[in-house]
């Protein structure tokens, strides 16, 4: 644990040397206020069931490299038509963006993003690297826009921190797809914070896929903030992903906005994922979904901890919450918290959450129509878990992560 | 005035805290403040052997290394340790009464006030009291006839005299010494509570009972209640609480043992009316209790139901560890915050053995200013296949100036267990609140309906005495709330 704060704060003083570094003030306040925890142990409520926290304390040094890496950007692109984004190792590469009303530039200024999480704290200590992207008023963007981020196998740093910014003015759409893809092998520790703001009438959808990492420690931040009427759908597809923590914040400032927020998980080996989810919901009327289903092999381990909190003034509401988890082996662990924080008297809220094991009475009935075990249960695992897909409003996403589905090999 | 106002004014005079008077009697007190002289005074107050006085300094060499917990959900200004008196007794009991017909007459009084069924009323009812005032035992009843059957019912400070085999080795066998501060406190402190041992095979004929009563002013009260029913028995035992009406908040915090072993079962059902504080929130006591229960053994069964209506802070987790194989937990409980009170309660079930099952249905209820939590934990081990556990936690909001959480953990280590949480939020809709009053009930009486509707499926679980007085007690908490 020395080990690790001593690498971080290497690596901050050698950060703040740099000449190109600007807002060295700020930054060094909110790196003091990281330090106040330094990387939350599991005494503390928030990271009680946390496994990312002991991978990362197992770094004994961090490096940040500001080198170019040389990447083929033209393999792996979709072949529908759609805009794109590049970062490679924590840096934007490339952009290739034809769609009016589509604004894209370098996150160059230091932003900070209010929040008491150590984590973020870090991360607006030492981001430097992102994109900020901004949809104009009124326009409706069709294509799909698609963020290619690579980490590479030759990649110079082994601590990356991001911080991206989407501003939707009024009446806009936007469906974003950012598609990670881990090309390395060695160890390392990316921080990514993504602040949202989408003003009335705006539409956000944002799916994501989250593959074969097999060795970094990721920690994904997002803040959005919701104005009049605004409309946030996520969509995160995770398979196999060593250590991860996705951490949402969801503020619904405006009336009739409302927030989706949905998971497919899949893990196997020793991976661990946790997905920590608040809601806000602070004006009347205001809707929100979250919908988590989970299958796990082998000693994998996942954590939720979904919040629904609900401000006196917010009449109305109607927050839903729902985790299911299909334990697969004997050593597997689910672990839930499902939270309620409600002080307005009209509003429904209900949350449900179960986990158990795959029903013998399914499969029987399944292997007595001819079907052998195997198939059978992967049959009802996709079918258990096909219904996150469900969830995504964009057919031709729905049907590119259906087909995913159908075609990984996890069962 | 016309009728209904009439029946309105009636139904508020008789819905104020009617337990909250003052028993006049001379209580011998030991100095105020929490030292090893305290510690060492109680236990020579009650005659005790040298290895309890051990157990009780060992526990407080423990607290003093140990921290407050602050993660609650109700805050709470500090507890100054050294301003309470730990001990409290009525002096007349100096000279034990031999029969109820010798307890002093002013403690006869309060309890008639209270309704317990003491003397007369015990033939009614058939139910066997033990009385707890301040800190001392007052008189268990019916003690003869259990005798009898070999069922031991007696209040702690007795069982550890005549029974020290059995104290020494299930006293902190569920509750350890080492456990958490108010815990730890209890074990040092303790003044008095019941013991009751089921023998081998006996289904004890009748519901056995306490009722705790805080009279004196500053006093701490710290019962520990020690419950073992053996092999193949069943006990069904009741706790009431009440205590005056006073300014400053007193604490409260007593811990509760339950062993059930093979085949046993035992049901604790609470009814917890202590003083919950003004209209204004000022004091009230604080229920810091600590209650579990061990299935030991094959086959048993604990189920804990309790029904939460007074205190300023309730702050208590009645828990079932599960850890004979086949062995059922049940917690049922509905909670009634109104004005400024405040409760976290919930419960945790720990399956352990194989084939456990556990079940908890929880009501909470706020009005006014109130807050509410439920706080559970699941946990089921690598060990315990076939474990299954139902949660359904509910919440009803009366007013927007109240709060309702639900805070469940779900730990899930066994893939061939199940667990279902379920947990909703309402309010009384309107709908509901027209249909009764179209039939002639009132505001008040029309939400006293649709709560204790809302509470029944926890209510059924009840022993017939205390579902009636659970009923009325579930519509004078919410008095005021509406309208």
């Amino acid at each position: 644990m020395d080990q690790i704060s001593s690498a971080i704060d290497k690596c901050f003083s050698s950060l703040i040397t740099d000449t190109d570094i600007k807002n060295v003030n700020d930054r060094k306040e909110e790196f003091n206020k990281f330090k106040n925890t330094g990387i939350p142990s599991n005494k503390y409520e928030n990271w009680k069931y946390s496994s990312l926290i002991k991978d990362i304390n197992n770094f004994s040094d961090l490096t940040i490299s500001k080198k170019k890496p040389n990447v083929n950007l033209k393999k792996n692109l979709f072949d529908f038509s759609h805009d794109k984004i590049f970062l490679v190792d924590g840096i934007l590469h490339d952009a290739d963006i034809n769609e009016k009303g589509l604004k894209i530039s370098q996150y160059n200024n230091f932003k900070k993003i209010g929040n008491n999480n150590p984590l973020v704290c870090l991360n607006n200590a030492f981001a430097c690297n992102g994109f900020e992207l901004e949809v104009k008023e009124n326009s409706k963007v069709k294509k799909p826009l698609v963020i290619y981020n690579y980490f590479t196998s030759q990649m110079p740093s082994t601590f990356i921190n991001f911080q991206h910014k989407l501003v939707l003015n009024s009446n806009t759409e936007l469906v974003v797809f950012i598609n990670n893809i881990f090309q390395n092998n060695s160890k390392f520790f990316c921080n990514n914070v993504t602040n949202v703001e989408l003003k009335d009438g705006a539409i956000l959808k944002n799916y994501s896929t989250h593959e074969n990492n097999k060795s970094s420690s990721l920690f994904n931040f997002y803040n959005v903030d919701l104005g009049y009427s605004s409309n946030f759908e996520y969509f995160n597809y995770i398979n196999n992903t060593s250590s991860c923590r996705d951490e949402i914040n969801i503020n619904l400032n405006g009336e009739n906005a409302f927030a989706s927020l949905a998971n497919l998980q899949i893990l196997d080996q020793k991976y661990n994922h946790e997905s920590k989810w608040v809601i806000n919901h602070n004006k009347e009327n205001t809707k929100s979904s979250q919908f988590l289903k989970t299958a796990l092999h082998d000693s994998s381990h996942s954590v939720f901890q979904g919040k629904i909190y609900v401000n006196s003034i917010a009449q109305k509401t109607d927050g839903y919450q729902l985790s299911r988890a299909l334990l697969l082996s004997d050593l597997a662990k689910f672990t839930a918290k499902p939270e309620l924080e409600i002080y307005a008297d009209d509003v429904k809220c209900s949350h449900g959450s179960s986990s158990g094991s795959i029903d013998e009475d399914s499969l029987f009935y399944l292997r007595s129509r001819g079907i052998d075990e195997k198939d059978a249960k992967k049959m009802m695992i996709q079918g258990f878990l096909a219904e996150a897909v469900q969830k995504i409003t964009d057919k031709n996403f729905q049907q590119l992560f259906l087909n995913k589905l159908a075609l990984s090999n996890e069962y | 005035m016309t009728k209904s106002e009439d029946l309105i004014k009636k139904y508020k005079e008789n819905s104020e805290y009617t337990h909250g008077f003052v028993t006049d009697i001379e209580t011998i007190e030991v100095p105020k403040g929490l030292s090893e002289q305290t510690i060492k005074f109680i236990s020579k107050q009650k005659q005790e052997p040298e290895w309890m006085l051990a157990w009780r300094l060992k526990a407080y060499e423990r607290l003093k290394k140990m921290k407050e917990p602050n993660w609650q959900k109700p805050k709470y200004p500090k507890i100054d340790y050294q301003d309470l008196y730990y001990y409290s007794a009525p002096k007349s009991l100096k000279d034990q009464p031999k029969s109820l017909d010798e307890i002093d007459p002013e403690i006869r009084k309060t309890y008639e006030k209270l309704g317990i069924p003491l003397e007369e009323q015990k033939r009614l009812s058939g139910v066997a009291v033990d009385a707890v005032f301040d800190s001392v035992s007052v008189a268990t009843t019916f003690k003869d006839e259990l005798k009898k059957i070999g069922v031991i019912f007696c209040s702690i400070s007795e069982a550890i005299k005549e029974h020290p085999e059995l104290v020494k080795k299930y006293l902190g066998s569920v509750i350890p010494l080492t456990d958490h501060y108010f815990a730890t406190l209890n074990s040092a402190v303790f003044t008095d509570g019941s013991f009751v041992y089921i023998p081998p095979g006996v289904r004890c004929p009748m519901e056995l009972s306490t009722y705790f009563r805080i009279n004196a002013s500053n006093t701490g009260q710290f019962e520990r209640t020690l419950i073992i029913a053996d092999k193949g028995s069943y006990v069904s035992y009741l706790e009431g609480c009440t205590a005056p009406m006073r300014d400053e908040n007193q604490l409260h915090a007593a811990n509760v043992e339950l062993v059930a072993l093979d085949d046993a079962e035992i049901k604790y059902s609470t009814v917890q009316n202590w003083y919950p504080g003004d209209k204004e929130g000022n004091g009230g006591i604080y229920n810091f209790v600590t209650k579990r229960g061990a299935c030991r053994g094959k086959n048993s069964k604990i189920s804990w139901t309790q029904v939460e209506t007074g205190s300023a802070i309730t702050w208590k987790y009645p828990s079932c560890i599960l850890q004979g194989d086949n062995s059922q937990g049940e917690f049922y409980s509905v909670a009634i915050t109104n004005n400024y009170q405040k409760a976290d309660t919930g419960t945790k079930m720990i399956h352990l053995g194989k084939n456990t099952k556990s079940k908890i249905i929880s009501k909470g209820i706020s009005a006014g200013n109130a807050d509410n939590t439920y706080r559970g934990l699941v946990s089921i081990h690598p060990k315990a296949k076939g474990a299954k556990n139902f949660t359904q936690c509910d919440s009803l909001l009366v007013g927007n100036k109240c709060g309702a959480h639900t805070i469940p953990y779900i730990e899930n280590k066994n893939s061939t267990s199940d667990i279902e949480h379920e947990a909703t939020t309402s309010k009384i809709s309107d709908d509901q609140l027209f249909y009764c009053r179209q039939r002639g009930l009132n505001q008040e009486e029309a939400v006293s309906l649709i709560v204790n509707g809302f509470c029944k499926e926890v209510l059924q679980q009840l022993p017939m005495e205390f579902a009636v007085e659970a009923q009325k007690l579930v519509g004078i908490s919410l008095e005021g709330s509406v309208g």
